[in-house]
C-alpha cells in the first residue's frame, strides 16, 4: 500500500489537468482511495504524471547488439560503475541492456517497445529484454519483406488470401512473441536483395510480382481482422530521400480508413528543391494527419550529436554509407528482411541536418491533436532517448527554440517554417505525447493513466523553469507501486513485464499452422528447422498477454 | 626550480598494472609520500605506486624529470596524456605508453608494447628498442589517430603503424609490419627497413617514405623519380636530434607513387633509390 498525497496530477486520459489529488497504489495497481495506513509520499508542490511509454525505440536484439560491437567509440567516454543495486554499463547511443533499463527509468519511462525484430532474431531480442530491467517491454515483428507473406499474397482468391494471411500473421506473431505488425520499406528490402533498386508503391517486387501497395493494404486489413491492440506500425518507402513526401502522402491515401501508425514521420516528410535539395514538407503531412484521426505517428526528432542509425531498411543504410563514407554493417535475415547499421553525427552547421531538425519539430507543432503524435527520436537513429527532456524544452519554450534556430546553418530558414511557429506545449500536452497518447495508440488500457486498475507506474517531478532540467531528473519514479528511482538514482532493479499480443491465445502455433507448401519452403530455405523457430514461453517468465479485440 | 623524481621498480609484477598516474604533470610538486600513495589499478584492485616502486626525489635545475628504472613491460599507460617535462623509462614499457600525449619528451630505453603514442597530440617519443603494433594509431572505432608530435623508433615496429594518423611524424629505422599507414589521413611516416603487406592501404593523403621497395597494392601508381625538397629539411631536423635516417644522406632520390587510388589518390609513397 503506497499513498502519494498533495501532488499536482496530470492524467489526460481521465481528464485531470493539474489538480491536486491523492493517489493510492496497492498490489502494483492504482486503487480507489482507502483509509488503510501505509507508506506515504508527500508530493506537495510537485507534478505527477503516469510512467512514460516509448512507442518506438531500438534497444534489444541482433542489430542493436551488432551496433554495440561495431562501435566501441560509443563506449569509451560513457560508462557507469556498478552500485549497490545496479550493474555497470557502457554506451551513449547504444547503451548495454542493463544501462538502457536504468536510463529509461531515470527519465520516468516505464514501458518501451523494441520496434523492429525479425522473427528469426526474436529469441535474441527477448533474451536481451530479459536483461533490460525496470521497464515493461515488447517487440514489433517485421513482416513487410517476408517472402512467405509475399507468396501468400499471390493467391488470386480474395477470401482464401485473407484467411491465409490471417493465419500466417498470427503464426509469425505467436512464434516471435511479438506485440504488433511492423512494416519497413515494404518490398524495398527484398527488391534490393535482388539488386533491383528501390521500389515505389506499385513496383512489382521480384520474384513474386507483389507491390508495396498490395503488402500494405493486405497487412492493414489483417491487422484489423485479428483485432490487434496496436495499429499497423509502418516505416514507409523512401526514408530520408528529398521529395519522399509524394510517397508518404500516397501511402496515407491508400491506407485511409485503416488504423496505421506512421513511425519516425520526420524522415518521411521531405520536399525537394528544384536543385534536388531538401525542404520541409511537414505542413502537407500535418494537414493530412489533422484530417485523418484514424492515423497516429511518432516524430523521430533529430538530436544534434552522435547517433547510430540501425534499421531493417538495408538499402537505405547502404545509401547512407555511400554518402557519408562511414562504416557500415549489413545483414541478410534469410527469408524475412535485411538490416543495416551506420554510425553518424548530426551537425547544426550542416544544412541537411538542420532542416531535418526543423522538420521534426514542425510536425510536433503542426499536428494539432497531441493524441495523434508521439515524442520519439527513433532511438538511436535520430538521437538517443536520453535527449527527450531537451526536446520537451524545445516544445514548451518558443524563446529557447528560436535561440537554437539562430545557431543552425543560416540558410535553414529558406527551406523550413519552424521560425514562424509560435505554439508552445502545455504540461498536459507533454503528458499526452509521452505517455497517455502512446498508451492509447498501443491499446494498453492499463498504461498511460492513473485511474483505478492502471499499472502503478508514476513519476514525480519538481517543477522548474527549465523544462529540460525538470524532465531529466524526476524526484521519484514508481513502477508497480515500488520506488525504483529516487533523486536520479536507481534504488532497486527488477525485471519488467513482457507485453505480447496473441490473436489465437496461448496455444503454441509453431507446428502444423503453416500450409504444407509454406512448411516445405521453410524446410528448403531457412537455416533452422521449423521446430526450432518459435520462441518458447520459457523466454518470457513475466509475460502479460494484451487481449485482441 | 625543477625536480628529479626517481621511481625504481622493486620487482616485476606478475599481472599487468594500469599506471596512467605516472606522468610529470601528476608527480610535479608532490612529496615522496604523496607520490607513493598515488593510485594504480591491478585488475579490479586499487593499489599504490609505492607498492611497486621505491620513490626518491631531489631538486634540480631545469624542468621536471621523471626517471623509471626497471623493466616496466607490465605497466600500461605510463605517460598517458602528459603535457610537459621529461619522462625516461630505463627499460621496457607496456601498452599505451605515451597515448594521448600532448607535450614534453618521453624516452624509452628498451622496447615499447602496442599502442605507443596512440592519439598523440604533441611532444616527442623516442624508443631505443622495438615498438609493438598500432604505433600512433587510432583506437578501435575512432576515425583519427595521432594528430601531432613525433615518434622516433630505432628498432622495428609492428602492424598498422600510424594507422588513421592525422598529423605529425613517425620514423622507424628498422622494419614495419603489415598495413603501415592504413587509412592515413595526413602526416608523414618513415620506415627504413622492410615493410609488410599493403603499405598505405586506403590512405587519403599524407606521405609514406620507405627505405626498401615494397610490394605495392595495385591501387598505387608510379609518377616519377625525383629529389623532394622537404627531404633535406626532414633529414637535417632529425639528424639534429641524433636520429639519422637513410645512409644515403640528404641527397637521396625517391620513386614517387600516388595512391590509394580507391580513395582519391592524393597520398604518396616515396621509395628510396640507392645511388
Amino acid at each position: 500500500m503506497l499513498k502519494i498525497i498533495n501532488g499536482q496530477v496530470y492524467d489526460p486520459k481521465n481528464g485531470i489537468n493539474g489538480v491536486s489529488k491523492d493517489l493510492y497504489i496497492d498490489g502494483g495497481r492504482f486503487v480507489q482511495p482507502v483509509q488503510e495506513a501505509g507508506e506515504t509520499i508527500d508530493a506537495g508542490g510537485c507534478i505527477i504524471m503516469p510512467g512514460g511509454v516509448d512507442i518506438h525505440s531500438h534497444i534489444a536484439g541482433a542489430k542493436v547488439n551488432s551496433a554495440r560491437i561495431m562501435c566501441p567509440e560509443d563506449h569509451y567516454d560513457h560508462f557507469r560503475a556498478a552500485a549497490d543495486c545496479t550493474r555497470s554499463g557502457v554506451g551513449h547511443t547504444i547503451p548495454t541492456t542493463f544501462l538502457t533499463g536504468y536510463e529509461y527509468a531515470g527519465l520516468g519511462y516505464t514501458t518501451v517497445f523494441e520496434a523492429a525484430v525479425p522473427p528469426l532474431e526474436a529469441r535474441h531480442a527477448h533474451e536481451e529484454l530479459e536483461d533490460t530491467p525496470l521497464v515493461d517491454t515488447g517487440i514489433y515483428t517485421l513482416m513487410g519483406n517476408n517472402t512467405m507473406i509475399m507468396k501468400a499474397l499471390q493467391e488470386k482468391d480474395a477470401a482464401k488470401r485473407r484467411e491465409t494471411l490471417r493465419s500466417l500473421v498470427s503464426w509469425l506473431l505467436a512464434s516471435s512473441k511479438g506485440y504488433a505488425i511492423k512494416v519497413v520499406n515494404p518490398g524495398g528490402v527484398e527488391s534490393w536483395k535482388w539488386s533491383a533498386g528501390t521500389v515505389d508503391l506499385d513496383t512489382p517486387v521480384q520474384p513474386f510480382g507483389i507491390s508495396s501497395r498490395q503488402i500494405l493494404t493486405a497487412l492493414a486489413e489483417t491487422n484489423e481482422d485479428l483485432k490487434l491492440p496496436h495499429a499497423l506500425h509502418l516505416h514507409t518507402n523512401h526514408l530520408g530521400d528529398p521529395g519522399n513526401v509524394r510517397t508518404t502522402l500516397e501511402t496515407m491515401k491508400t491506407l485511409t480508413g485503416h488504423r496505421v501508425h506512421f513511425t519516425h514521420l520526420q524522415f518521411h516528410s521531405y520536399g525537394i528543391t528544384p536543385k534536388g535539395g531538401l525542404k520541409s514538407a511537414a505542413p502537407e503531412i500535418a494537414e493530412f494527419m489533422n484530417a485523418h484521426p484514424e492515423f497516429t505517428c511518432d516524430a523521430g526528432q533529430i538530436v544534434f550529436g552522435p547517433v547510430t542509425t540501425m534499421t531493417a531498411d538495408s538499402p537505405m543504410q547502404f545509401h547512407l554509407h555511400e554518402t557519408t563514407g562511414n562504416k557500415w554493417g549489413s545483414f541478410d535475415v534469410e527469408m524475412e528482411t535485411g538490416s543495416g547499421i551506420v554510425p553518424l553525427r548530426y551537425r547544426p552547421s550542416v544544412l541537411f541536418n538542420a532542416s531535418q531538425w526543423c522538420i521534426g519539430l514542425e510536425l510536433l507543432l503542426l499536428i494539432k491533436n497531441p493524441w495523434q503524435i508521439v515524442l520519439t527520436t527513433d532511438h538511436p537513429n535520430a538521437g538517443p532517448f536520453t535527449a527527450y527532456p531537451q526536446i520537451i524544452r524545445l516544445l514548451m519554450d518558443a524563446d529557447y527554440r528560436n535561440s537554437v534556430i539562430e545557431t543552425l546553418h543560416p540558410k535553414v530558414g529558406h527551406y523550413t517554417h519552424l521560425k514562424d511557429l509560435k505554439r508552445e506545449y502545455t504540461l498536459e500536452e507533454i503528458a499526452i505525447i509521452t505517455r497517455s497518447g502512446p498508451a492509447k495508440a498501443l491499446g494498453l488500457s492499463n498504461k498511460g493513466h492513473l485511474g483505478p486498475g492502471a499499472d502503478g507506474d508514476l513519476v514525480i517531478y519538481q517543477p522548474h523553469k527549465d523544462k529540460e532540467k525538470m524532465f531529466a531528473s524526476p524526484v521519484y519514479v514508481i513502477k508497480d507501486g515500488r520506488i525504483i528511482v529516487r533523486d536520479g538514482i536507481a534504488r532497486q532493479s527488477f525485471g519488467g513485464k513482457r507485453l505480447v499480443a496473441l490473436p489465437y491465445g496461448l496455444k503454441d502455433l509453431a507446428d502444423g499452422s503453416l500450409s504444407q507448401e509454406l512448411a516445405q519452403d521453410f524446410a528448403d530455405y531457412y537455416s533452422i528447422s521449423l521446430r526450432n523457430f518459435a520462441v518458447q514461453y520459457d523466454y518470457l517468465p513475466r509475460m502479460e498477454v494484451i487481449s485482441c479485440g | 626550480m625543477g625536480e628529479l623524481i626517481h621511481l625504481t621498480l622493486k620487482a616485476e609484477p606478475a599481472l599487468p598494472v594500469e599506471a596512467e598516474s605516472i606522468t610529470p604533470d601528476n608527480l610535479r610538486g608532490k612529496n615522496e609520500e604523496k607520490i607513493k600513495n598515488l593510485p594504480v589499478w591491478c585488475g579490479n584492485a586499487q593499489e599504490k605506486i609505492g607498492d611497486y616502486f621505491e620513490v626518491e626525489k631531489e631538486q634540480s635545475a631545469g624542468e621536471t624529470r621523471v626517471v623509471l628504472t626497471g623493466e616496466c613491460a607490465q605497466f600500461k599507460r605510463i605517460g598517458q596524456g602528459m603535457s610537459f617535462g621529461e619522462l625516461v623509462i630505463e627499460g621496457a614499457a607496456g601498452f599505451h605508453t605515451g597515448a594521448l600525449m600532448r607535450g614534453g619528451s618521453l624516452q624509452i630505453k628498451g622496447d615499447a608494447a602496442d599502442w605507443l603514442g596512440a592519439h598523440m597530440e604533441g611532444g616527442r617519443i623516442t624508443v631505443a628498442g622495438n615498438a609493438g603494433h598500432f604505433v600512433g594509431a587510432a583506437y578501435r572505432g575512432k576515425t583519427q589517430g595521432m594528430s601531432g608530435g613525433m615518434i622516433l623508433i630505432e628498432g622495428n615496429a609492428g602492424q598498422m603503424t600510424g594507422s588513421r594518423m592525422r598529423r605529425g611524424l613517425i620514423a622507424v629505422k628498422g622494419n614495419c609490419g603489415d598495413a603501415l599507414g592504413f587509412k592515413l589521413l595526413a602526416g608523414t611516416i618513415f620506415a627504413g627497413g622492410r615493410t609488410g603487406r599493403h603499405p598505405g592501404a586506403n590512405m587519403l593523403r599524407g606521405t609514406i617514405i620507405l627505405g626498401e621497395q615494397p610490394e605495392l597494392l595495385s591501387s598505387f601508381y608510379y609518377n616519377c623519380t625525383y629529389q623532394p625538397v622537404f627531404w633535406n629539411m626532414l633529414y637535417a631536423e632529425l639528424a639534429g636530434c641524433g636520429f639519422f635516417l637513410l645512409p644515403g644522406g640528404q641527397d637521396a632520390s625517391f620513386k614517387r607513387y600516388s595512391g590509394d587510388a580507391l580513395n582519391g589518390g592524393k597520398g604518396e609513397i616515396l621509395v628510396w633509390q640507392s645511388t
